[in-house]
């Protein structure tokens, strides 16, 4: 009786660490990192809804004319940004007003897009989607397409259950492929992690970063969910005041999101409209070409104070943010299969 | 065999559904769309195109007490002559009925798309995030617009824009129960020559929510 006690004991205990692990796999708990703020438990993860996902994301029928696909400026050669254009181009070369951002750690963003305009990661898709210089459709047009393809309603009834294909499933199972572009394996996370050290050169540009970019790049996701007037003078040709356009509240023009700064190697150029080409030309902006402002950010009034030196230890740290493992996981390429 | 009848009968009794039904009017008579109608107070016709609306958080109370609710946004919507809800309860036993006309702000970040919260039904902002909680499309040439076109999309759900309004009617111990809604009024309280197109939220369109939840009024007989 004793034995058979213990037996069941031992499988339920065993059954718990199962579901435990499980769970966790389903909501995305990273170590090194604060709790996601999307909700797993109206989503959870599913290897069959993000390898369909990751198919859907691949695919250029989310375009009208079926040439434009969410990898077209996501590519994962870039860290999934748009690199070498300043500003991102969609369907029928159309330019768009932005420079597309880099897709990683999502699952830990509060808003989407330069101007904070989408609010959850679920119907983040239907904007390029739907704008002209993007992918130029509709999801009514986008869900007519998959329901006549006889892969994808074969591969939703794989991940669903049945070969419906509607809004909410098409939205949810693009959203488990992006949450999974999780990065956090770079130089710094193993250093993070005792398991490497930084330069005497990068310990010193830690430090500077520490000092002065922190506040707004905030460790470890290097992003602080906020918007901030970086101080760049308005681009004439765009017109582009960011976030003012979303709250209509004065203080917010503009304000842009404060990106993360992981993989900054892979996803140039960089700031909203890709203005600037590498990251000398950024610090050079924060150092020294930032005049003092009501509207500018306090944190930057009067520039950064760095010397050139200082400069080049500041950029030595921030490659190590560069994370090669994300950059190489075969997961996230081109589904060949 | 007998007794099975009873019980199902008595299950149907008690699951007897009643609609909500939606009257939609311009002015004393049903609104049909596409029609012309001479308003007085711009002195010349007006047509409805498009009417589509969310009803959220439908509540019964009894002596005060919530007892029945449902949650589920529905659209209500004229062009796919769709103006009855399902509710079922019998508002004979209710002193009240309360709804929100549009989408909360805990629906409008949750991600949710289901239902009648789909997309594809074009009551989704794409650009920005958000529901469009009502929708009324029409021409008139008071409007110096594209075609004689207004379009009041009104939506918002984030500090200071939040467009949602909440009604709340008494009941009269009757079995029927028609909700009214008259565009005349609406279209009669807004200055549709100088504010014809809103397409996202802010002050105009608080306002405009404002006077739309004016404009519903209940029949119950």
């Amino acid at each position: 009786m004793k034995t058979i006690k213990f037996y069941f004991v031992s499988i339920f205990i065993l059954l718990l660490i199962c579901n435990f692990q499980i769970f966790k796999s389903r909501n995305l708990q990273i170590n090194q990192f604060p709790k996601p703020n999307y909700n797993f438990s109206k989503n959870p993860l599913d290897s069959l809804k993000i390898e369909l996902g990751r198919k859907l994301f691949y695919d250029p029928i989310l375009s009208q004319n079926n040439s434009t696909s969410c990898a077209s400026c996501h590519s994962p050669y870039a860290a999934f940004a748009h690199n070498d254009h300043d500003l991102s181009h969609g369907i029928y070369d159309s330019i768009g007003p932005r420079n597309a951002p880099a897709l990683f750690n999502l699952a830990w963003h509060k808003f989407f897009m330069w101007d904070g305009a989408i609010n959850h990661l679920n119907p983040q898709p239907l904007a390029p989607i739907h704008s002209q210089t993007e992918m130029g459709s509709s999801i009514k047009e986008v869900l007519g397409k998959l329901r006549k393809d006889s892969i994808y309603t074969f591969n939703f009834k794989k991940a669903f259950g049945d070969t419906q294909i509607t809004s909410d499933r098409f939205l949810k199972s693009l959203a488990q492929f992006q949450l999974t572009l999780v990065s956090n394996n770079s130089k710094y996370d193993s250093v993070k992690r005792k398991k490497s050290e930084f330069t005497l050169q990068e310990k010193n540009g830690y430090k500077l970063f520490v000092k002065h970019c922190n506040s707004c790049h905030t460790e470890p996701l290097f992003m602080n969910h906020s918007f901030a007037n970086n101080g760049l003078p308005i681009d004439k040709t765009l017109n582009d005041f960011g976030r003012i356009k979303i709250t209509q509240n004065l203080i917010d023009s503009l304000k842009f999101k404060i990106p993360s700064l992981r993989n900054l190697t892979y996803s140039f150029p960089y700031m909203h409209d890709g203005r600037f080409s590498n990251l000398y030309q950024v610090l050079n902006h924060y150092a020294n070409d930032i005049k003092t402002s009501t509207y500018i950010d306090n944190r930057l009034q009067g520039g950064i104070q760095l010397t050139e030196n200082e400069k080049v230890d500041l950029i030595a740290f921030l490659l190590t943010l560069n994370d090669k493992e994300f950059m190489r996981n075969k997961k996230f390429q081109f589904p060949r299969n | 065999m007998k007794n099975l009848t009873i019980l199902f009968l008595v299950l149907f009794y008690n699951l007897d559904s009643q609609n909500l039904d939606f009257n939609i009017n311009y002015g004393d008579e049903l609104l049909t769309l596409d029609k012309k109608y001479y308003s007085e107070k711009i002195k010349d016709s007006i047509e409805i195109n498009t009417l589509k609306f969310y009803i959220s958080n439908i509540k019964y109370y009894k002596n005060t007490i919530k007892t029945s609710w449902i949650q589920n946004p529905i659209i209500v919507s004229l062009n796919e002559n769709k103006t009855s809800i399902n509710t079922l309860d019998e508002f004979s036993q209710f002193d009240s009925i309360g709804f929100d006309l549009g989408i909360d702000s805990i629906t409008n970040v949750s991600g949710d798309m289901n239902g009648d919260l789909d997309p594809i039904r074009g009551m989704y902002w794409t650009w920005q995030s958000g529901f469009i909680n009502f929708k009324l499309e029409g021409k008139s040439k008071a409007c110096q617009t594209r075609k004689n076109i207004f379009k009041y999309h009104i939506g918002g759900y984030a500090f200071p824009f939040s467009a949602i309004q909440s009604m709340g009617f008494k009941l009269y111990h009757k079995n029927n129960v028609d909700i009214v809604l008259d565009i005349k009024k609406i279209v009669d309280s807004i200055d549709i020559s100088s504010i014809n197109e809103i397409m996202s939220p802010r002050k105009e369109a608080v306002d405009i929510s404002k006077i739309i939840a004016k404009s519903f009024s209940i029949e119950n007989y």
